[in-house]
């Protein structure tokens, strides 16, 4: 076995991971920002360190992403080395696209994506099982957003009908601090469920490589890595899908930060204990379009929402398509060996850095950006005007 | 029978997992934002109390509750994270 071609696959799923803390950062702490329950340097780092520990709370084993989805035959020895090495690199690209594109998109499921493309040109469709994406992608796909939605819109209803007297500074500043308690469990949640993904695809690679054998528990080193990596992401701040979902998609004031993050905590942690895999993203943004449908007079820009969806809906092909030309390149160029992922890997590297570097020259969204003034501008309504005063 | 054949054979929705979801969805984004919602108002009536120039320690005392029950769905979303399926 190529122990290239595993350092390749190693340090491929660290960057994966990386773009996604760093992708996902918004999930947990767009609305706490655009509230002002956290300053945006706070949220992030405070993100990184609940993301770190989350990836250590889980006792369970770290879930085996393409368990049910493709053949787990075909991930053995070099070739496998190679097809995790594509898909993560696939995955990896198309979190950089829609992150560029300040679109909330599921890394779950662009890794997804990159294993079926890379599985699928290598083995053909028969490897591929379709009703399990089907049943373990699209439908939670669907229901994820739809239930958050719901239930974030019924939250948001009740949290404005306790404060009909108006919003007092108690209030405000209460539900502030409450969003900093349901914000953490979030990022918590997404520790757990994110960097354990990570680990399940190094396993699987240490596991194909023949270092480790086939029920052997995940190595230390392994989940150190993982929840690193996704922390030093997520520190990063994505500012560009945090602006997104906490200001663009609808404007948010303190107790519909909090609703959005308390529903989106339940169906994320109800789903895992159940066995439903559910996308933190497709939650959350369902959350935050719920609570901005349950705001009467609140304006949800559904047009940003339609493009999003787009997004969720090209995500597994898209990376799955990157994916398959990374593989079909690492073919032509050495037939798997350890040149031809080299290459690739060189080549991908530089595609990802001159993005990110193009992206943040001519379009950054600083942290500034991310903040909202919905607060604000309801403090200052529930303010009486000085004629209002004298009369 | 292969592992692709054994996944064909579940159903493509699990909707007993789903109602129990839908139930913790409701009892998590409403229940708690209700409870947390009656302690702000509580928190508001100290404050109310407190300009009157009574104690509040009732009051206080009634939001302190509030604020239990919601630190508990905290402690329980905590427990729910390290025995996830």
């Amino acid at each position: 076995m190529s122990d290239v071609l595993l350092i390749v696959v190693v340090v491929t799923a660290l960057s994966f991971d990386f773009t996604n803390g760093f992708h996902d950062t918004a999930n947990a702490m767009a609305t706490s920002i655009a509230t002002r329950a956290l300053t945006p340097r706070q949220a992030v780092f405070m993100s990184a360190g609940l993301n770190f520990v989350g990836a250590f709370l889980s006792i369970s084993v770290a879930a085996v992403i393409a368990k049910g989805i493709v053949d787990p035959t075909v991930i053995q020895g070099d070739a496998g080395l190679a097809l995790l090495f594509a898909a993560l690199a696939g995955a990896m690209l198309w979190n950089l696209i829609t992150w560029a594109l300040s679109l909330p998109s599921s890394s779950s499921h662009a890794l997804i994506g990159g294993i079926v493309g890379a599985v699928a040109i290598a083995h053909g469709f028969d490897a591929v099982n379709g009703h399990g994406i089907v049943q373990k992608v699209l439908v939670p796909a669907v229901l994820a957003p739809v239930i958050c939605a719901f239930v974030a819109m019924l939250g948001t209803f009740v949290a404005y009908r306790m404060r009909a007297g108006g919003p007092t500074d108690r209030n405000r500043r209460s539900y502030r601090y409450g969003q900093i308690a349901s914000a953490s469990l979030v990022s918590l949640a997404h520790g757990t469920n994110d960097a354990q993904k990570t680990m399940g695809v190094l396993t699987l690679a240490l596991i194909a490589h023949g270092s480790i054998s086939q029920d052997a528990s995940v190595p230390l080193w392994v989940k150190v890595a993982a929840a690193t990596a996704i922390a030093a992401g997520t520190a990063i701040g994505g500012w560009r899908i945090i602006a997104t979902l906490g200001k663009k998609l609808t404007e948010i004031e303190a107790p519909q930060g909090f609703v959005a993050e308390a529903t989106s905590t339940s169906v994320i942690l109800s789903a895992s204990y159940f066995g439903y895999p559910l996308s933190t993203t497709h939650a959350v943004s369902g959350s935050i379009l719920g609570v901005g449908v349950g705001k009467r007079l609140s304006e949800v820009r559904w047009s940003l929402f339609g493009t999003m969806v787009l997004g969720w809906l090209f995500t597994i092909p898209a990376a799955g398509l990157v994916a398959a030309v990374i593989w079909e390149g690492s073919h032509a160029i050495g037939d798997h060996n350890n040149v031809g992922a080299v290459v690739m890997a060189i080549l991908s590297g530089a595609a990802a850095l001159s993005l990110f570097i193009t992206v943040q020259r001519y379009a950054a969204v600083s942290a500034e950006d991310t903040i909202g003034d919905a607060d604000d501008r309801a403090e200052i309504a529930s303010v009486p005007t000085r004629e209002a005063v004298a009369a | 029978m292969s592992v692709l054949a054994a996944a064909a054979d579940t159903p493509l929705v699990d909707w007993t997992a789903l109602w129990k979801i839908l139930l913790v969805a409701l009892c998590g984004g409403v229940g708690v934002t209700a409870v947390f919602g009656f302690g702000v108002l509580r928190l508001e009536a100290f404050d109310g109390d407190r300009a009157a120039g009574r104690s509040g320690a009732a009051t206080m005392g009634s939001a302190g509750r509030w604020g239990a029950v919601g630190l508990a769905g905290v402690v329980v979303g905590i427990l729910a994270m390290m025995h996830k399926s």
